[in-house]
């Protein structure tokens, strides 16, 4: 009689066991947690991109606040002392920043297609010289293409050419003073340039 | 199913419920999360990059021939070199009366300088640049410049678009705002404060007066009131002269 009445239940209709009665609940439970945790590592994902996003544009605004000033470059001397405050204040990303002559390098091209010619370059510098750590190299050229270049590296920071994101380049128009001898005369003239800058992780 | 299964089946039902709502209010704050501080950015850059337009216009170095300084084709009889402003200036104070006017080669030498400024973002922007007397309440331009794009064919989609510059002196002060911006979805501008004197007539003493420089650029669009048509002539409200390939003033 006890052993009937222990094992009852296992006669009644519809019952399917202590665990598969509670199987139907289970489903929307399981479906709940998937469907959280989903949302919640896209929403960190989100959150982290978007954060990156405004911190590389905020580096990029104070880098160029800081190499252009008041848009006014008068020369290699005074970017090469605005190139090495960069060291002091540190910015989370590797930066290179090269200025053009818009008479030299714009006359038949649009931006699009130097952007790439830009980065080209970039890559060749980085393989010619030694760029590491706060690496401040400046140079003045007088091919009229590139004026002056400043490079930044964080601590442990990748280069250009293995870098493992994305890059992202702006441009900004500077007046750069320069030496212009015409007819053996001396002149400082102020022409437009350009300063393109390109920023990584 | 007895009561109790009934009963937990409802609580998951419950908790799933619960957990959508949730996870609708982490989605919501996923796509919004930093929105407006980027578009604050972004809206910072543009306009910073037309107050930096603007300063680079008045610091470099023209020609006074009007000629664009070239390093390599520089023509060694005409080679003088002065700031934008210099010539705008001189030439105000030696013109009298109502109507200042400006040579043709300050005409032209405003050409060439904002031009060569706005070189490496020419195929994206449109853009105006403008002097205006605050003090005169009708026809304050003392002169506007302006670049447009105007599609050459009727043809939809446009096959191709042609570039054009004026020099105008329009009737009424506030023509690109009251005309013009409207049509644009985002412009972006910049302005500074510049005195320029002037006489009334020989051996009276001069008069300063406060003009507001300005230089507004927006992505290029099609502009009915900027068509050709609409801007030439003293007849239209913009009293435009098209320059030429070369940044001459083209005869009327």
């Amino acid at each position: 009689m006890i052993f009937l009445k222990r094992f009852g239940s296992f006669f009644e209709k519809g019952f399917i066991g202590p665990i598969g009665d509670d199987l139907p609940s289970l489903i929307p439970i399981i479906v709940a947690l998937v469907l959280f945790f989903t949302i919640f590592s896209i929403t960190i994902n989100s959150y982290n991109s978007k954060n990156e996003s405004i911190n590389r544009n905020i580096s990029m605004m104070n880098v160029s606040r800081i190499l252009k000033e008041d848009s006014m470059i008068l020369g290699a001397e005074q970017f090469l002392d605005r190139c090495d405050r960069l060291v002091i204040d540190a910015p989370r990303n590797n930066i290179m920043v090269a200025i053009y002559s818009v008479e030299k390098m714009f006359n038949d091209s649009d931006l699009d297609s130097l952007g790439f010619d830009i980065i080209e370059e970039f890559k060749e510098i980085e393989r010619l010289e030694d760029l590491s750590y706060s690496n401040v190299l400046s140079e003045d050229t007088d091919s009229g293409e590139k004026f002056f270049f400043c490079n930044y590296r964080r601590l442990g920071g990748r280069n250009l050419t293995n870098m493992r994101s994305n890059y992202y380049m702006r441009f900004y128009p500077v007046a750069v003073q320069r030496e212009l001898v015409f007819e053996d005369i001396s002149y400082l003239v102020t022409v437009p340039s350009i300063m393109v800058m390109v920023i990584w992780e | 199913m007895n009561n109790k299964g009934q009963a937990a089946l409802v609580d998951s039902i419950m908790f799933l419920t619960i957990v959508s709502i949730i996870c609708t209010m982490l989605f919501y704050f996923a796509i919004n999360y930093g929105v407006n501080v980027e578009s604050q950015i972004s809206s910072f850059y543009s306009k910073d990059f037309a107050q930096d337009i603007l300063k680079v216009i008045t610091y470099i170095n023209v020609s006074r021939s009007g000629d664009p300084i070239l390093f390599e084709t520089l023509e060694e009889e005409r080679f003088e070199p002065d700031y934008l402003l210099a010539l705008i200036k001189e030439d105000y104070a030696d013109t009298f009366g109502d109507s200042p006017s400006l040579k043709d080669s300050t005409k032209r030498a405003i050409a060439t300088t904002v031009t060569s400024v706005v070189a490496p973002f020419e195929h994206a922007i449109d853009y105006a640049f403008y002097m205006i007397n605050e003090s005169s309440t009708e026809r304050g331009h003392l002169f506007l410049f302006l670049a447009t794009r105007e599609c050459v064919d009727d043809e939809v989609p446009c096959p191709e678009v042609e570039r054009n510059y004026y020099y105008c002196i329009p009737y009424n002060s506030n023509i690109l705002e009251d005309e013009v911006f409207p049509n644009l979805n985002k412009v972006d501008s910049s302005t500074g404060k510049v005195v320029l004197f002037s006489e009334e007539g020989r051996g009276s003493s001069p008069t300063s007066l406060h003009f507001l420089i300005g230089f507004s650029g927006w992505i290029s669009e099609d502009v009915p009131v900027l068509y050709r048509d609409n801007v030439l002539g003293e007849g239209s409200a913009f009293n435009c002269r098209e320059f030429d390939d070369d940044f001459y003033l083209i005869e009327e």
